[in-house]
């Protein structure tokens, strides 16, 4: 991360995950990619997001 | 209210950068089509379908689709309008950045709900109107359970996420994608997002 970013009360940030390439042959399967927010929450000093997919050959 | 834009650079470099405005536009690799090679637009999304999971009844989200132009000509993305079809909330819809794609050209649709009237399994149909003659109307969904909030302390910094997991189901291969989650302090004391932010890879190569 660049720098630390502060919320005050109320604020909120985006975090933006862009993936345009996509995933290339021979990556197929069940994906699943973590991002840890760490803060100076008390109670939940470091949050897990996910985010999930399957990769399958071919076209949509 | 602040809205500053972290960016993951992309999952194979693991980097995040942090920007203090919106991103620029989205332009994805896409693929050929007969309506580019035609000269007609050609609306194509990143996905067509996100199971959020489990959602607390008080949670807000937003939910993010990369709407693109797979054709030839100039893609208008019209009204786009949200239904429940499976519980019954109330969702209002939006775009950034859709007025007219060139032809490769992306930009965002949102879905924003929240909080939740009742609990249990939701599922929400976005219809999106365009200039594309092939499909006038395209539909996404949105699914998500509703559990009853826990009991949440406001002293102190409080981070909370509009959602803890997406998962968009099957996609292809070198097809473009796009996710954003917001984070908010919902406590009485600022919050600092500290150390560095990285992509991790849980499951998968």
């Amino acid at each position: 991360m660049v720098g630390a970013t502060t919320l005050k009360p109320g604020e909120d940030t985006t975090l933006a995950l862009p993936l345009l390439m996509g995933m290339h042959q021979g990556m197929e399967g069940l994906h699943v990619f973590a991002v840890d927010i760490r803060s100076n929450d008390p109670v939940d000093p470091v949050k897990t997001l996910r985010w999930r997919f399957n990769v399958k050959e071919g076209q949509p | 209210m602040t809205r500053l834009i972290l960016l993951v650079a992309g999952i194979a470099a693991l980097a995040i950068a942090c920007a203090p405005s919106a991103p620029a536009k989205p332009t994805p690799t896409v693929p050929l089509s007969q309506a580019k090679l035609a000269g007609t637009p050609a609306l194509a999304f990143d996905k067509r379908q996100v199971d959020l999971g489990i959602v607390a009844q008080d949670q807000q989200t937003t939910q993010t689709f990369l709407a693109i132009n797979l054709g030839g000509g100039p893609l208008k993305v019209g009204t786009v309008s949200v239904k429940a079809e499976q519980g019954c909330d109330v969702a209002e819809a939006f775009t950034k950045g859709t007025d007219d794609l060139k032809s490769e050209e992306a930009g965002l649709v949102f879905v924003k709900f929240g909080p939740h009237q009742k609990l249990g399994a939701h599922r929400l149909n976005v219809s999106v109107a365009s200039n594309d003659a092939t499909t006038p109307v395209a539909n996404l969904s949105v699914s998500f359970t509703v559990a009853e909030s826990a009991a949440r302390s406001q002293a102190g910094p409080r981070l909370r996420a509009d959602k803890d997991i997406i998962d968009i189901g099957t996609v292809p291969n070198d097809w473009p994608f796009y996710e954003e989650f917001t984070l908010r302090n919902e406590g009485d004391a600022p919050l600092n997002l500290t150390g560095k932010l990285e992509a991790r890879v849980e499951e998968g190569c």
